[in-house]
């Protein structure tokens, strides 16, 4: 039995598999809790979808498809920011029209490109045929995340909060900014090529909405979000080896339902518990 | 007293070069509450951002206990309570960690409170009386309770300087007075006090002296001479709104002179006397 629970672990790609999937899970639910409180969370899906520039430019110099990815998503993050300040349109047009923007654009450079450049593949990742590279990636990657948000998670929480009374007491708003969307940009680009855009975007969204709906201290809110992250995503993998299904899909299905369990009996939010105290 | 802000001829320009403040005046002392009036865009915001640091006059200066506005924030001498619309309430947020974002600036760079710390954040929370809501999410608490929970966090913030844009708004009347009582507490404890409101009822309620403006600084004083009718009319323009009730006061001179006026939240300006001579009734409650 117990040799039977510990199969996944004697393949060298599943056990690679596991551990990507779990940083990565807790990486972009670190990063969900600050989405979810400005209603950013389509960042993220856009920001996935903004890097294909990035990357068939980087296909076509033979540079590495990361540097041209993080350019691609951050000139996409400066501009959604650019014309949020000067125009009066919505944050969800300004989104919806840049990642289009950018996948289009990456479309054509790509249709230059004398061998063909299959996109789709390097966006979607594939988690199970993870390569070395990518997983080392994640690691340093992950590893500055977490040590600045964690310096700064106070700071970047009064500046998404109540702008004018961080920049009263000093803190350069501007810096916080840019250090979060950095931050955001190089997560999602180092996640999307060892996980897969699909896995990413839901694991972007889904754990800091899960944990918004059971507290209301953020620090709390942190922990529960990173929790369900990494707990989901270890889970998913390791489970999808013995069901043989595919493992981004587990995960998400898996934080699908936690989130729906939260939604119908969180204790302060739910809304069976809610009709349960109704009733008493 | 003591001279807490002196604004030098400081005239403000926006990037559209549109001139937000020209050529404003005035020296602003401790242990006093200060009403600033004046329309939507007269300029109220820019004058406090300009307070604060956050927009740099093109010509003149703002001295701040004879410090520019930069070393005056590093020393947590202002203080900020911004309107009511300007904050997220559905923020995952308890009232006591808004109260403690005000020692953030006397913390270190990880923001770790020391046992000081929140000492000072339950003497605020409980001098604005709001100790039973303080494990509340800040969207649960009413409108005079969510201004309570601003103004503890300047408090804890310990500045000399509490600025307060439009504290009034969407606070009813019972409210009001309370927060009025508040802010007098906390000018008779020596801070400078001011309040940017265009609600012109509460104004000579409970402020020593008022500033308006449009622009330019129309007149600065104390409220027993400065707000007047011509004042007002100068500062709001078309803008202001008058009823005279003269027809009401003549058929009530023999009756028992009783003349009432109801409004909803907001509380009238209610001047009597003959027209164009200054008296005020302080209370601008019931006549």
């Amino acid at each position: 039995m117990i040799e039977y629970l510990l199969e996944p672990f004697s393949y060298n790609f599943m056990v690679k598999a596991i551990w990507a999937c779990t940083l990565v899970g807790g990486l972009c639910a670190y990063l969900s809790c600050y989405l979810v409180l400005k209603g950013w969370s389509l960042i993220g899906d856009a920001l996935a979808h903004a890097i294909v520039p990035g990357v068939a430019l980087a296909y076509l110099l033979s540079l590495p498809y990361s540097i041209g990815s993080f350019f691609a998503g951050f000139l996409a993050v400066l501009s959604m920011t650019a014309i949020k300040i000067f125009t009066k349109l919505r944050e969800d047009t300004v989104i919806g029209m840049i990642f289009t923007s950018f996948l289009a654009l990456g479309l054509v450079i790509a249709s230059f490109s004398p061998v063909s450049v299959n996109i789709e593949e390097i966006i979607l990742g594939n988690i199970l045929g993870i390569s070395d590279y990518d997983i080392l990636q994640v690691i340093i990657i992950s590893i500055i995340c977490f040590t600045a948000i964690t310096l700064k998670w106070k700071d970047i929480f009064l500046v998404f909060f109540d702008e004018s009374y961080a920049e009263s007491i000093g803190i350069n708003i501007i810096y916080i900014k840019i250090l979060f969307f950095t931050l955001l940009t190089a997560s999602i680009v180092a996640a999307l090529q060892a996980v897969g855009a699909s896995l990413v975007i839901a694991l972007i969204i889904t754990p800091g909405s899960t944990a918004y709906l059971l507290t209301d201290k953020f620090n709390k809110l942190i922990i529960i979000s990173i929790s369900i992250g990494t707990c989901t995503s270890w889970i998913g993998s390791y489970l999808s080896f013995f069901l043989d299904l595919n493992p981004s899909g587990l995960i998400v299905c898996l934080q699908s339902l936690i989130f729906f369990i939260t939604f119908c009996f969180s204790p302060k939010y739910g809304q069976f518990t809610w009709f349960y105290k109704l009733n008493n | 007293m003591e001279e807490i802000i002196n604004i030098k001829n400081v005239s403000v320009k926006f990037k559209n070069n549109f001139e937000a403040l020209t050529c404003v005046n005035a020296k602003l002392n401790n242990s006093r509450i200060i009403g600033l009036v004046g329309m939507n865009g007269a300029g109220k915001s820019t004058l406090f951002k300009t307070i604060m640091g956050i927009i740099k006059p093109i010509d003149g200066e703002i001295l701040i206990m004879g410090m520019s506005p930069a070393e005056a924030l590093k020393k947590n001498l202002v203080s900020y309570v911004p309107q009511i619309e300007e904050v997220d309430w559905n923020f995952p947020l308890l009232v006591e960690d808004l109260v403690m974002m005000g020692r953030y600036s006397h913390m270190s760079f990880l923001r770790y409170p020391s046992k000081k710390d929140y000492e000072i954040v339950d003497e605020a929370i409980n001098f604005v009386g709001i100790n039973e809501f303080r494990k509340s999410q800040i969207g649960e608490l009413s409108g005079g309770q969510k201004k309570r929970a601003f103004v503890a966090r300047s408090l804890a913030h310990r500045g000399k300087i509490i600025l307060l844009d439009e504290p009034f708004t969407g606070v009813d009347v019972t409210t009001e007075e309370s927060l009025s009582d508040l802010f007098r507490l906390l000018a008779n404890a020596g801070n400078l006090i001011v309040v940017s409101t265009h609600n012109l009822g509460s104004v000579p309620q409970f402020c020593n002296d008022v500033m308006l403006i449009n622009k330019k600084l129309l007149a600065y004083g104390p409220i027993e001479t400065t707000f007047t009718q011509e004042n007002l009319r100068r500062a709001f323009g078309n803008m202001f709104r008058e009823h005279r009730l003269s027809s009401i006061i003549n058929t009530s001179k023999n009756s028992e002179e009783t003349f009432t006026i109801i409004t909803d939240d907001e509380r009238p300006a209610v001047f009597y006397g003959k027209y164009g001579v200054n008296e005020i009734n302080k209370s601008g409650k019931k006549l």
